[in-house]
């Protein structure tokens, strides 16, 4: 889904139907950084981005979130075409308030993705994190992604967490579906997701 | 902060003013990621401001270069959203350089430590370069911020370093307003740069 660079037009010239179809609407529907999806994810406890259409060269999720669970937070990991075998790695480091936190773990059952606040955090306060996948709907190989995520405890010391990550999913499937999921409650009012496809030359 | 797929035309269609407004000004204007603001700093200052930020955005993001004037070989810079100067501002940070790597957090800060950046006894023509996505910037509810940057601060070993930041901002109020300083009172360099973008949703 290339970007097709717009053509000069003279004075008088005609407007013509490959102006629109071409310059202006295959432009904007499928040669920018285009929203494809978004979700007011209040009362889901899972979020289902499907049908992504390939072509692109990369993927890019967003998730502001927090969840209705009564923990101080939980885990977003999520799921590529539905997926549930152990399938999934993840590495990552970041912080865990002033202590440095760092692991790795191979052949689970979900990608990871972010954390949460939960209901018990404090009030108001979002977590979630961006996630970014190129080559996505390539077949020769297996997907990677990296991720950001950041959520809050407390409103004190060692009350946050921030953690940047890489995921990795055993498959040379096209990804067509990503679903990011929190294992109890659901996401709070203000919880939204988007979709985004980046395009190429 | 509602992109709607553009149809095909015939042949022969007019244009009409809805197509214009709805595919083309509106999916312009806030359907898509664009740029909403730029400062090319042609003399040195003390602060950036871009104000009247639209709220209809699913995302902010800031990029810039920057250096500092202060007498020193580095300086943090500082971001405000909306003039908030009350201690609101959360960060969780996990920043690294060749000897070794920290993880920090801070809590009921007065702003946002958004990226460091070389002062004049920095290596010359030196810039940090960073960037910050905000999501959720028109939500009623905490704001948060992911940041990321790189410095040279000397040309030697130990001279690099990169940030890797988050941030929360105790807001409910939708961001208007961002406003970037140095720490101290000094001024970035002319050729400091700074965009903003917003990213638009479906």
């Amino acid at each position: 889904m290339p970007f097709t660079t717009v053509p000069d037009k003279a004075t008088g010239a005609v407007f013509t139907e490959a102006n629109w179809d071409t310059d202006i609407a295959a432009n904007l529907n499928t040669g920018l950084v285009v929203p494809t999806a978004r979700v007011m994810a209040s009362g889901l406890s899972q979020v289902d981005f499907s049908s992504i259409p390939g072509g692109y060269a990369a993927i890019l999720l967003t998730g502001y979130a927090r969840s209705t669970q009564a923990v101080t937070a939980a885990a977003m990991n999520m799921r590529l075409n539905g997926d549930t075998g152990a399938t999934y790695d993840r590495c990552y480091m970041g912080a865990d308030g002033s202590v440095e936190d760092n692991a790795e773990a191979f052949a689970i059952t979900a990608g990871p993705f972010a954390s949460v606040p939960g209901a018990s955090s404090p009030a108001d306060s979002y977590g979630g994190g961006w996630m970014l996948m190129p080559a996505y709907d390539q077949t020769d190989r297996h997907k990677s992604w990296t991720c950001m995520s950041y959520w809050k405890r407390t409103n004190v010391a060692a009350g946050q967490t921030c953690r940047f990550e890489a995921g990795f999913w055993r498959n040379l499937a096209a990804v067509t579906s990503v679903s990011p999921f929190i294992p109890a409650g659901t996401f709070a009012a203000e919880s939204v997701f988007n979709l985004y496809v980046l395009t190429t030359v | 902060m509602t992109f709607l797929p553009v149809p095909g035309r015939a042949s022969g269609d007019l244009l009409t003013e809805t197509m214009w407004d709805r595919y083309l000004r509106d999916n312009m204007n806030k359907g898509v990621m664009r740029p909403i603001a730029d400062s090319l700093l042609g003399s040195s200052a003390a602060s950036v401001t871009f104000s009247s930020i639209p709220t209809d955005f699913e995302a902010l993001v800031l990029t810039g270069v920057a250096r500092s004037d202060v007498v020193g070989v580095n300086q943090s810079m500082y971001l405000r959203f909306n003039d908030d100067s009350a201690a609101n501002y959360d960060r969780c940070s996990f920043d690294g350089v060749v000897s070794g790597h920290n993880g920090a957090e801070a809590t009921a800060q007065l702003q946002l430590v958004l990226w460091e950046m070389p002062g004049s006894t920095g290596p010359a023509s030196a810039f940090t370069g960073g960037y910050l996505l905000v999501l959720g910037p028109n939500r009623a509810a905490h704001k948060v911020a992911y940041a990321q940057s790189t410095m040279r601060q000397a040309n030697g070993s130990g001279g690099m370093s990169s940030t890797n930041r988050i941030h929360s901002w105790r807001s409910t109020a939708a961001i208007t307003k961002m406003t970037l300083t140095p720490a101290t009172a000094v001024n970035f360099v002319a050729g400091s740069r700074f965009t903003l973008y917003g990213l638009g949703g479906t």
